[in-house]
């Protein structure tokens, strides 16, 4: 008999109910990628009623305090006992449970490694208010992803540990619901464990892994237990074929994003992202029949799979993936929402906790703490002056990101493109120990594009420097839209956008991508005032043989220094970069 | 899904493949001078399940009793018989696992708010720096460590003492450790300055081969499901590694550097432009402590080969106008040697 995939997302989504009940942590968690939606709260319900009774489920909001996720000091009982007493933070009360992580994508970069570092030891090491302590905590993390395609995705650290995918999106709520299997779940968690999967079916699922371009081991793990819980949960000592596809599927495919719809639907209804409505209970009935205690034919898992699995959509999801993958790497985990009281934590300082400041109660009270009992202070009632009182400091986020406006057109091309390079990348060297961001935007040809979103990384600013063509027209007021869209966003971000343009000032194509220097040359000035509107910092080098009146116009447009590069070393313009950023 | 306390690590001996990761924890373990280890890498190439089963392969040290500091006996003081009720203590070399989302307070010490708030003492409660005193801090994700722990640390590691004033307090003491650290470039750089304090550094990358990547699945799947089966049959290969480390520990002081191998380290760092005599030193130590895991007394110029990359790779400058990868700049010094 041959495995085959099941009939619609929704399938899987109900199928990962019951397998996720079994295994709990063992699997790492759940990306649970979906909207706030009835279906995703009614697969969360579900799996609340399927787990057992007695194990925590825990909700973790958004833009949670570690005090709160990984535990604090707790003042009042502190005060009260006269000794500290450790407030239980979220994550140590999951243990031997459920973590709903709350708008996973938006969590901060400090929390996902607790969490990862809570999935990969098992244990929560606590280095905190003069606590120290290892805790044990094995949670099973479900974590809502709602980031829209666009968005920054979920950290991949976080995903790579989630061993079960799920994509809620396209799935009407009447089709999820828990399933009905032969072995119930109590019963299938004592012997999942010790079902056997061959070799050969190892090899199959890292194949299928290969093929998407998935390097960690760990996706793979989670789908060995995935099909061992599958066949437990079937009554079979074995992993059988179709409880290896049902994993690779739900462990592998859909860690890509759209790539397990695409497969289930046929190519033309490929737009149609909403499956026609089936009854669950048909399909799941069948995955007992042919779960015999017989052993797989990995042979025809491969066949099934790959029978399943066209080349050219795998080398078209690949690529998608790649992509991905490197939007990931480029994404602005690391940044912060700016205000002048959030940021990096700072060692706290004596202060009174005014306009808006937050007392620092472990430093006021271990500053109070010693003068106890000169100051008749006893146990429950402690004598806190004003010169006790610290605050809590942060260290303002105003990163600066540098944006690189190129001119690759044929005229800068000929010249100065190579100069241009050479200049920008001791820019980003200068950039590099700064710790700036350095974003890219090259216009030539027809249009403008972002050749780098806002990173950190060097070697990929030089990389993406590296292969850019120069050649075609000059859509120079193209460039410049561009280049203000990228600012508006790092300034959303709370970053300080400083534009740096290198452009002969000669644009000839129009925002249309039509040849017209005249109105080329119009809408570049005018593109160029309502960025001068905004405020930012920038900076105009001419890179042009020598300099012209009309870089210079165009500089005085965007009320940017003007530095012509013939006489503008180097380390001159990264003077004046320096000086702007500061 | 109860969790289970006291877990056992993955076994050394168990991570297939990686070899170059191996050998530079070997080293680190052999002759701490030589100064940390950076493993950076790809997500998932056990660069955190290697650090951690370091521990286990660790021989025992001499502390004085109750030390918060793991100070060493006096030899002075035990020879002369002045304090013979103080015994050492035989513990096994710390590994010290720093959180991120450890507070300063507690990497540094504080003030014991217990003792302040019962008492009201003013005493010092040592921390995650005063543990790791003589033996090892591990950093995972080092590149997304806090600046200000940054600066903390590479103070500290610079001047081998902890100095901690704050909260009334002034305490003093001994912290030398060897800092390994690892981390995923992908989010985000390591600062240069930190770079520069780990004598040696990793490249993990993905195998690529589909037979190690089923073995590395096919044997993780083991430890999961059966730590201790797993462990115990594992145990053999750990002791004969634990064994080989001891050895060589008390070998490396004793191994002879010729002559010709400092010339060729010379040539070598010179040909490379490495800034300054750290490269030269670590490069030394490490094939030194390299020769001692070979049970060699004389290092040779293989050894000096076989440490190039993990000794000079982070060393070199960075050039934003050559593109080269470092690897392949001091592969192709170690080519020009032969001329």
């Amino acid at each position: 008999m041959m495995a085959e995939l099941r009939a619609t997302s929704a399938d899987y989504a109900a199928l990962a109910l019951p397998v996720v009940a079994v295994t709990g942590a063992a699997i790492g968690g759940v990306w649970l990628r979906a909207q706030a939606s009835p279906a995703r709260q009614r697969w969360l319900d579900s799996l609340t009623e399927l787990r057992d009774r007695e194990s925590p489920w825990v909700r973790v909001p958004a833009s949670i305090d570690e005090d709160r996720l990984l535990g604090g000091l707790d003042l009042s009982a502190t005060l009260a006992a006269g000794r500290p007493v450790l407030q239980q933070g979220l994550m140590p009360a999951a243990d031997g449970g459920y973590m709903e992580l709350r708008m996973a994508e938006r969590q901060s970069a400090a929390t996902v490694s607790s969490i990862c570092s809570m999935l990969d030891h098992g244990e929560l090491r606590l280095e905190r208010d003069g606590f120290s302590e290892d805790l044990p905590v094995s949670a099973c993390v479900i974590a809502c992803d709602e980031a829209l395609p666009d968005a920054d995705p979920l950290d991949p650290r976080l995903a790579d540990r989630l061993g079960m995918v799920c994509a809620l999106d396209a799935v009407h709520a009447s089709l999820i619901g828990p399933i009905e299997t032969p072995v119930s779940i109590a019963e299938a968690n004592l012997g999942w464990r010790s079902v056997r999967v061959d070799t050969a079916s190892i090899q199959e699922l890292q194949r299928i892994a290969d093929a998407l371009q998935i390097c960690s081991p760990r996706p793979v793990r989670a789908a060995l237990h995935t099909a061992r819980a599958l066949a437990a949960l079937w009554g079979c000592e074995v992993a059988s074929e179709q409880s290896i596809l049902d994993a690779a599927a739900m462990c592998l495919i859909n860690r890509v994003p759209g790539a397990l719809q695409q497969l289930l639907s046929p190519p033309s209804d490929a737009t149609e992202p909403e499956p026609p409505p089936r009854s669950t209970d048909t399909d799941t009935a069948d995955v007992g029949n042919d779960t015999n205690a017989s052993g797989p034919k990995p042979e025809e898992v491969a066949d099934a799979t790959a029978a399943v699995l066209p080349d050219q959509l795998l080398a078209g999801l690949a690529s998608e993936h790649a992509r991905q993958a490197k939007q990931r790497a480029g994404g602005n985990a690391n940044s912060e929402v700016v205000g002048g009281l959030r940021g990096k934590p700072m060692p706290s300082r004596s202060g009174l906790p005014r306009g808006g400041r937050r007392l620092d109660i472990l430093a006021t009270l271990k500053a109070a703490a010693p003068w106890q009992r000169l100051r008749g202070g006893s146990l429950g009632q402690l004598r806190v002056k004003r010169e006790d009182l610290k605050v809590r400091r942060f260290t303002e986020q105003t990163r600066t990101t540098t944006i690189f406006v190129v001119d690759a057109s044929g005229s800068a091309a000929v010249q100065r493109l190579a100069e241009t390079k050479g200049a920008i990348e001791l820019l980003l060297a200068e950039c590099y120990v700064r710790r700036d961001q350095v974003a890219l935007v090259a216009f030539r040809g027809k249009g403008a594009e972002v050749l780098l979103p806002a990173t950190r990384s060097l070697v990929r600013a030089k990389r993406a420097l590296a292969s850019l063509p120069g050649g075609g027209g000059t859509p120079l007021a193209s460039g410049l839209a561009v280049a203000t869209q990228v600012a508006d966003a790092a300034f959303k971000r709370g970053e300080t956008p400083v534009v740096v343009l290198m452009s002969d000032g000669r644009g000839n194509i129009t925002l249309d991508g039509e040849p017209d220097p005249g109105l080329a040359t119009e809408q570049a000035l005018a593109v160029a005032r309502e960025f001068a509107a905004r405020g930012y910092v920038s900076l105009a080098i001419d890179t042009g043989r020598r300099p012209s009146a009309r870089s210079q116009r165009l500089a005085d447009a965007m009320r940017a220094r003007y530095l012509a590069l013939p006489f503008a070393g180097a380390s001159e313009v990264n003077d004046v970069v320096r000086e702007a950023a500061a | 899904m109860k969790a289970q306390s006291n877990r056992k690590p993955f076994p050394f001996t168990a991570i297939v493949g990686q070899e170059e990761m191996k050998q530079a924890i070997l080293i680190a373990a052999v002759d701490p001078r030589v100064g940390g280890v950076l493993v950076f890498g790809d997500r998932g190439t056990g660069k955190s399940t290697a650090v951690r089963a370091l521990a286990g392969l660790l021989p025992k040290m001499p502390v004085v009793p109750g030390c918060p500091y793991n100070s060493a006996p006096d030899p002075a003081a035990v020879s002369a018989g002045g304090k013979s009720d103080v015994k050492p203590k035989m513990i096994p070399v710390p590994v010290v696992d720093m959180p991120l989302g450890a507070t300063e307070d507690r990497v540094v010490g504080a003030l014991d708010l217990e003792r302040a708030l019962a008492h009201g003492e003013k005493a010092f409660e040592p921390g995650l720096l005063a543990r790791a005193n003589r033996g090892f801090l591990y950093i995972d994700e080092v590149n997304l460590l806090e600046d200000h722990l940054v600066d903390l640390l590479l103070d500290v590691a610079a001047s081998g003492e902890n100095l901690v004033e704050r909260e009334g307090l002034s305490v003093r003491h001994p912290a030398r450790f060897v800092l390994v650290g690892s981390g995923n470039p992908e989010e985000g750089e390591l600062r240069p300055q930190l770079l520069d304090r780990f004598g040696l550094s990793v490249d993990v990358r993905t195998p690529t081969d589909l037979k190690d990547r089923v073995e590395i699945i096919r044997r993780r799947d083991e430890y999961e499901m059966d730590e201790a089966a797993f462990t115990r049959r594992w145990a053999r290969r750990e002791g004969t590694v634990r064994r080989k480390i001891a050895k060589a520990r008390d070998a490396v002081s004793s191994v002879d550097v010729p002559e010709t191998v400092l010339e060729v380290a010379a040539r070598l760092c010179v040909g490379l432009g490495t800034d300054g005599l750290r490269g030269e030193l670590t490069l030394l130590r490490a094939s030194r402590a390299h020769a001692a895991l070979a049970g060699r007394t004389k290092v040779e110029v293989s050894d000096l080969r076989d440490v190039a990359q993990l000794a000079l790779r982070h060393r070199l400058r960075r050039d934003p106008l050559d593109d080269t990868d470092a690897t392949v700049r001091v592969a192709r010094a170690l080519e020009a040697l032969d001329d």
